[in-house]
């Protein structure tokens, strides 16, 4: 071993004095390039936050604040941090955010994405000068060049302590993952492959980067797989930059929807005799959906949308097809051709905006009841005949509604025999209910798995 | 003691009509007589790949060996024709017997099996003792079964009367374990007082290394609750036909859900027990007769629903009234809805094809069970049919690591296509499986399944 490790000198003995210089010269070149990634690394280092959030929860049948800690990265010299919308959702109250010097500066939510977990914070940048605070600015590296192997850091505050960087490498640059209810019921990675890093990532890492040797953000740290070892998962910098813009323009990304859930064709190319490399498989299409309107079926395959050919074979490949859908404009007309036995089809179909299956919250607190709208995703999951009603995310113990026998879970219809329409509705009962001295009881009707229950709360 | 003096006389005749050898048996005679009224059942139920041994008490109810099983003994979705092997055992006797599966009750669900010849001479019918008439407080005493390695040794209990409740069946409950469940129990004078019922969870606390854990706990071989004997008799017996006879009435509700006493004094119902109806099934008699969604059923032929403790217990008395009528019986129904009333007579019809009766298929080649489609399944998918539409075939079994395992297809997926070809009806939905068997060229095949709100399209890869 030893004697491997330090070989009598070869060099030595047929080497030169040209060898020598120009061995010298590069070490040269490379301490310069060594100490511009280090000065790159170091200002990444400045750049990256701790984010100490309060929100509201309607969890337990009331409002309750909570707090959480993650981590972010400023990304302009206006101040704006990116960070994950599981670290900061639309529901904070108050958000603090630690600079590198250790000052703490509040900041607000400008704009949030729970499909590809990103959220854009604005630093309050009146205080920052009013304070003379500095802090420096990270710059986005390029995700679609990372190579497997290549080494990258995690930098973050992991459980809250202070800045701590981790080392890995990237394990896989195109990871499919989604997660239909991922983000507290909100759906998540739909529109984006992931990087895969073994660099130790952390509750409390969530919304700081993944970074190059040259101190690049290439990623955002997201989650880990729980129960395996050094499973870490970043949002691609290409996602990151485009939702963040969008973030800032608009505070929201418009998605376009059609209703379809493609599968991945996968060696059954030959089964639908398919050109090699071409068609997706419709897995399912959402009832009432357009795509289910203009009379695509499941078992079908999606050739190409308008003009553009789709290659769909592997999972890593579906979200990208997502995300082709949903950039178009919401009303867009798109074409698709199908094949369906023989034949090729072509179908006209008009988009819908995108909405999420997790519906507006509030909270009763009188009744120690807090219910959420029933979203037509979420009607069509649980195969409601309409999308009218709200339903229990929570009850308060010997409060009215746990009384009455409310759960959650339970989708209230009606109110004193009038359908309940939206959430609208009920706080519109719940403000004269509140404001009358001795309120009369309100029958409830409510649906649990098809099955018709009636309550009753009453003071 | 003027209402014992009847009991009383009663057990002297009856002992005098057996000629018993005193007036005042001992506890101990009567024990060793009454245990040859209890029986162990073991059987297993045969599925595709697995079978699953079943042991039960049971109770002998007439001369000819026929014991009667408490419903539980057989979940209701096993098909007849996975009952297998059936043996008799004697208490203290681990050689069982054969015995034959007769069928099962249509109102209670008791399973009747019957024993062979040779040991019907050493069984004794419950039946043959006088009826008890319980008291809160009275002392009774039961038969306890051990387990198979200890010969299924029967043993002494003895407990008290604590309560006696109409759930909706008479049952009553002891001040603590008092028989095995489907095992018997006796007054002092041995008189048949009742059939022990499954027994109760009772709510404990653990603490296990310092962590405390909520739990119920139950314990299988003894029981404080029993159905009284008094009633129990009266239900004893109805052996069916044959064990393939469909003779249940059908409404064709379903979702049926108490009111509660608040909702009820809400909608105006004073003190009546009252049961809302979730969901009516398309071409049920419910619905030829003219029942909606959400109607609220207050009384059956005139008669007021009782009112139970705990309330919910009307449920179950309603569907005993379906169960007792006959087929094509008129059903005269009173119903409010939304606040007016209304009265309504159903015709009951025979129930439609069980899950249990359903045809099925299991295709060992390719790994899975096929099943026919049937109401069950329009209920339980949500998917608000016809009756007589069919909208495929149901997975009913998927044999682990074979092809339909690996291709990914779940028991209860709902087939609607197989290789591109719409489902129409079972049989025709076999054809195309058993082709896909035969076709020794074909290497892979398509199944389009429902699963909830969502389609899947499996690739089975033939190996």
């Amino acid at each position: 071993m030893l004697i491997k490790l330090n070989p009598p000198s070869i060099m030595l003995k047929t080497g030169s004095m040209f060898a020598s210089f120009a061995a010298l010269a590069l070490l040269g070149m490379a301490f310069t390039a060594q100490a511009q990634t280090k000065a790159s690394f170091d200002r990444l280092l400045e750049a990256v936050v701790r984010i100490d959030v309060r929100e509201t929860s309607f969890a337990g049948g009331t409002t309750r604040l909570v707090s959480g800690v993650g981590s972010g990265v400023i990304l302009s010299k206006d101040g704006l941090v990116l960070t994950n919308a599981h670290v900061v959702s639309p529901r904070a109250v108050d958000i603090w955010v630690t600079l590198a010097n250790l000052e703490r500066v509040r900041a607000e939510l400008l704009g949030w994405d729970h499909w590809t977990d990103l959220a854009l914070l604005q630093l309050d940048m009146g205080g920052v000068k009013e304070r003379r605070l500095a802090f420096s600015v990270a710059r986005f590296g390029n995700s679609d060049s990372l190579k497997p192997g290549q080494t990258v850091f995690a930098v973050g505050t992991p459980h809250g302590l202070s800045r701590t960087v981790t080392k890995g490498i990237i394990s896989n640059k195109e990871r499919y993952y989604h997660d239909p209810s991922g983000i507290r019921g909100y759906e998540t990675g739909f529109f984006n492959t992931w990087l895969q890093t073994d660099a130790a990532i952390n509750p409390g890492n969530s919304g700081g980067p993944l970074v190059n040797e040259a101190g690049r953000v290439v990623g955002i740290n997201t989650r880990t797989y729980l129960g395996a070892d050094n499973l870490g998962f970043a949002i691609p910098e290409k996602t990151a930059r485009r939702v963040m813009q969008s973030l800032a323009e608009r505070g929201e990304v418009e998605r376009s929807y059609i209703g379809l859930s493609p599968g991945f064709l996968q060696d059954l190319e030959s089964f639908y005799s398919l050109d090699v490399n071409q068609g997706m498989l419709i897995n399912s299409v959402d009832p009432g959906s357009p795509a289910a309107l203009a009379g695509i079926r499941a078992s079908d395959i999606a050739l190409s949308i308008d003009g553009r050919k789709l290659d769909g074979r592997f999972p890593e490949q579906i979200p990208p097809i997502r995300n082709l859908i949903a950039s178009y404009p919401v009303g867009t007309t798109l074409t698709i051709e199908v094949k369906r036995g023989q034949q090729v089809i072509p179908f006209s179909v008009e988009t819908e905006r995108l909405e999420s299956r997790v519906g507006d919250e509030w909270a009763f607190e009188k009744w120690g009841l807090t219910v959420r709208e029933v979203s037509r995703s979420f009607a069509r999951e649980l195969q409601l005949s309409s999308e009218d009603g709200v339903v229990v995310i929570g009850t308060q113990s010997a409060f009215p509604a746990e009384k009455a026998g409310l759960r959650r879970g339970d989708v209230i219809s009606k109110v004193n025999e009038a359908a309940l329409v939206g959430l609208d509705d009920l706080k519109a009962i719940y403000e004269s209910y509140d404001a009358a001295s001795e309120p009369d009881p309100l029958l409830m009707e409510t649906l649990r798995n098809r099955t018709v229950s009636f309550k009753v709360i009453k003071p | 003691m003027t209402n014992r003096t009847p009991l009383f006389l009663l057990l002297v005749c009856v002992q005098a009509a057996f000629g018993w050898t005193g007036a005042a048996a001992s506890i101990g005679e009567l024990f060793a007589e009454r245990t040859r009224s209890v029986v162990v059942v073991e059987f297993f139920v045969e599925t595709e790949v697995d079978r699953n041994p079943i042991s039960v008490n049971g109770i002998v109810i007439n001369d000819e060996g026929v014991v009667q099983l408490p419903a539980s003994a057989v979940p209701s979705w096993v098909p007849i024709d996975q009952l297998r092997e059936f043996k008799v055992h004697r208490l203290g006797d681990s050689k069982g017997k054969d015995a034959t599966y007769l069928g099962s009750d249509r109102r209670h669900g008791w399973h009747y099996v019957q024993a062979d010849e040779s040991l019907w001479g050493d069984l004794k019918p419950v039946t043959d003792y006088p009826l008890a008439t319980l008291a809160t407080g009275q002392s009774l005493w039961g038969v306890g079964v051990a387990t198979k390695d200890l010969d299924f040794i029967p043993y002494f209990m003895r407990a008290e009367v604590s309560t006696i409740q109409k759930l909706p069946e008479t049952i009553g409950f002891a001040t603590s374990e008092i028989t095995s469940p489907g095992s018997v129990l006796f007054t002092d004078d041995g008189a048949f007082a009742g059939w022990g019922s499954g027994s109760l969870n009772m709510e404990r606390f653990l603490t296990i290394e310092g962590r405390s854990y909520q739990a119920f706990l139950r314990k299988p071989d003894q029981t404080t609750s029993f159905y009284v004997a008094s009633e129990l008799v009266e239900s004893i017996g109805n052996v069916p036909v044959s064990p393939e006879v469909n003779d249940m009435t059908w409404l064709g509700v379903v979702g049926l859900q108490t009111i509660d006493d608040e909702v009820a004094e809400l909608m105006g119902l004073d003190s009546q027990a009252a049961i809302s109806i979730s969901q009516i099934i398309k071409g049920s008699p419910a619905e030829k007769a003219g029942l909606q969604e959400r109607d609220v059923v207050l009384a059956v032929d005139g008669v007021p629903l009782p009112r139970y403790t705990p309330r919910r217990v009307v449920v179950a008395d309603f569907e005993q009234q379906i169960a007792d009528k006959e087929i094509g019986e008129e059903m005269r129904l009173a119903i409010s809805r939304g606040g007016e009333s209304i009265e309504l007579a159903v015709t009951l019809e025979q129930t439609p094809k069980l899950v249990r009766d359903a045809r099925k298929k299991y295709l060992e080649s390719i790994g899975l069970t096929v099943r026919e489609f049937v109401v069950y399944d329009n209920v339980a998918l949500k998917l608000d049919l016809e009756l007589d539409e069919v909208p495929g075939v149901i997975v009913n079994f998927v044999k682990p690591n074979s092809d339909a395992h690996t291709g990914g297809a779940l028991t209860g997926d709902l087939v609607k296509e197989i290789d591109g070809v719409p489902v129409e009806s079972f049989d025709q939905a076999l054809s195309l499986l058993e082709a896909l068997e035969r076709d020794a060229s074909k290497r892979e095949f398509v199944m389009l399944v429902a699963r909830g709100a969502e389609t899947s399209v499996l690739r089975i890869a033939l190996n």
